[in-house]
């Protein structure tokens, strides 16, 4: 099968997913979503792959959903503007939550290997993976509240608690690789040289845990780890997150009662393109909450 | 006319402060419902993108106020008194569902928190989505030193089980650092950069939408009743009335007592001395 969007390699008893739209900062769009899904079932049917390591091509790991509205009706809410049915939008809001979830539910060992950028669905992309390795500079962050949608990802609060929860969330702030390892987002913050050698070795010595006695210990260990997630009400719990999610795609920001006249992504993307939209989704926040610096930047 | 609240709008900002500064703003009855009042103002208001709360004078809160005059809402019933199982069990649902109202406000609420942050207080800085505090803010939860049940599930999501079990069977206070280190607050900052901390981030969660963040809000809280929150509560109403209706032990402290003979400032004393080598400890440690 030819995947256009990512690339597959095979190395010992490791997978390797690459995310690969450089040009578009790995933004994530319909057909990438399809390539991903495709290329982990692809892996899940190699009885030789113990682990898969997800990184992005290119300048960052992924700046999240692609924004520009073509080709990607699957992975962004209708806009707004659509009026699409309340049905349709519950549809794909379901559809959303058992991708995620099956990305989360991978039977091996799957670890992001993040270096620039990891936001929005990026970010949630690395969170669905049971380990997520970063450099030092990588920026982490989900900005999608500037853009007035609630986070469909409700794995937030078990990974960084609820209090940070809401920061990152309320603020859309990003941070480095480091404060995101303080805060338990990266389980390891790795000088950005040294990034790919360790994720080699972790992913190596993951490899090592495979079958006991014939068994397949790792599927074993991962349905336990979900019965556990699911006790604590993680299905639930991704299902209203995914719900809310949609729920806050049909609240037309700028046009609704509350912020009547304030920024509305969409109309300034279709006026005066993408990059003037999300310049002018950052800008009035860079004096609140400081950006870090990508790699590029300290260049 | 409010007398133990100010409520203030400014700039989208809801300010609501503590005031009750000469008792270290305790929280009584008359305190309770003027914060329900002055949250029932801010939550519909469209000019009000966020709330902060705060304290006025020295501290943020001491927690509830101990005094026994004017506190039927915040304080277990006499024991011995005559109240029925049912009539008690309602006023711990009441309390609870105010906490929850507080916790769901359809609005992003940030703590503001300096000096004492105790018992009741520090329930209500837990309920704020955002905490932020200075350096001197001191954290505890002395209930038990007086044989009342600490009453905040949020606790175990915060700090988790082991902290929790520490914090809650120990009574022992913390200070901000630490405090931030186990998860029970933000973010801790110099005393002179509270203020301006606090506005920053205020001021840049008002530019957002404000449906958004109400979504964002009840999505997020969502989640935490999923994970149990909901039950959490209504099972800590129940277990409330269990401590109250237990008998003092043979030679325990009674600090309801004591307070009654000896005056609420030597109870609070006698309750503390106690526990101070714990005290000691942490600050050679």
């Amino acid at each position: 099968m030819s995947l256009e969007t990512v690339i597959v390699e095979k190395v010992d008893q490791v997978g390797k997913i690459t995310l690969n739209r450089p040009e578009k900062l790995n933004a994530i769009n319909d057909a990438m979503m399809r390539d991903l899904e495709a290329a982990l079932d692809q892996m899940q049917q190699d009885p030789d792959i113990w682990v898969v390591v997800i990184k992005g091509a290119g300048e960052a790991f992924s700046v999240g959903q692609d924004l520009s509205g073509v080709g990607t009706s699957e992975v962004m809410p209708p806009q707004p503007r659509a009026k699409a049915y309340l049905g349709d939008m519950f549809e794909t809001a379901m559809r959303n939550c058992l991708r995620w979830q099956a990305i989360f539910d991978f039977p091996r060992w799957t670890i992001a290997e993040v270096h620039g950028y990891c936001l929005g669905a990026g970010c949630d992309l690395a969170m669905a993976c049971r380990m997520v390795m970063a450099a030092e500079d990588a920026v982490f962050g989900d900005p999608s509240i500037r853009m007035g949608l609630a986070s469909p990802n409700p794995l937030w609060t078990w990974r960084v608690g609820l209090k940070k929860t809401k920061e990152m969330l309320f603020t859309g702030k990003y941070i480095d690789g480091r404060e995101a390892e303080r805060i338990g987002l990266v389980m390891k913050a790795i000088p950005p040289d040294k990034l790919e050698e360790e994720t080699n070795l972790a992913a190596e010595s993951c490899a090592k845990f495979g079958t006991i006695g014939g068994f397949d210990g790792q599927a074993g260990f991962w349905a336990f780890d979900r019965a556990t997630y699911d006790l604590s009400g993680l299905s639930a719990a991704w299902r209203l997150a995914s719900n809310l999610h949609t729920l806050s795609a049909i609240q037309r920001p700028g046009r609704s009662i509350i912020d009547r006249g304030e920024f509305d992504f969409y109309e300034v993307r279709d006026k005066r393109g993408l990059k003037a939209a999300i310049e002018a989704r950052d800008a009035p926040f860079r004096k609140y909450f400081p950006q870090p610096k990508t790699p590029k930047e300290n260049k | 006319m409010m007398s133990t609240i100010i409520y203030e709008k400014k700039d989208k900002i809801g300010w609501i402060i503590l005031n009750r500064p000469e008792k270290l703003n305790a929280i009584n009855d008359c305190l309770l419902e003027e914060l329900d009042q002055a949250l029932a103002a801010a939550e519909p208001d469209l000019e009000v993108k966020v709330v902060v709360i705060k304290g006025a004078g020295k501290c943020f809160s001491v927690g509830e106020d101990l005094t026994g005059l004017g506190t039927s809402e915040v304080l277990p019933p006499e024991r011995g008194g005559r109240l029925s199982t049912k009539r008690l069990l309602e006023a711990e649902r009441r309390r609870s569902r105010r906490w929850e109202y507080i916790f769901n406000l359809a609005k992003p609420t940030i703590a503001q928190v300096h000096g004492h942050c105790l018992g009741a207080g520090l329930s209500l800085a837990m309920l704020c989505d955002i905490t932020i505090a200075s350096q001197d803010a001191v954290f505890g939860d002395p209930e038990l030193r007086m044989g009342l049940l600490p009453g905040m599930p949020l606790w175990l999501w915060l700090v988790g089980i082991k902290k929790t079990k520490e914090m809650l069977y120990s009574g022992r206070y913390i200070d901000a650092s630490e405090a931030e280190k186990i998860g029970l607050i933000n973010k801790v900052v110099p005393p002179d950069k509270l203020e301006q901390e606090v506005n920053r981030l205020a001021e840049g969660i008002s530019l957002m939408p404000g449906d958004g963040l109400a979504i964002c809000k009840d999505g997020i809280n969502a989640v935490m009743e999923a994970r149990g929150l909901g039950e959490a509560w209504r099972f800590t109403d129940n277990m409330q009335l269990v401590m109250q209706q237990r008998s003092i032990e043979p030679g325990e402290f009674d600090f309801f007592e004591t307070r009654d003979k000896k005056g609420l400032r030597a109870a609070l004393e006698q309750r503390d001395v106690p526990f101070t080598s714990l005290r000691a400890q942490e600050e050679e440690g």
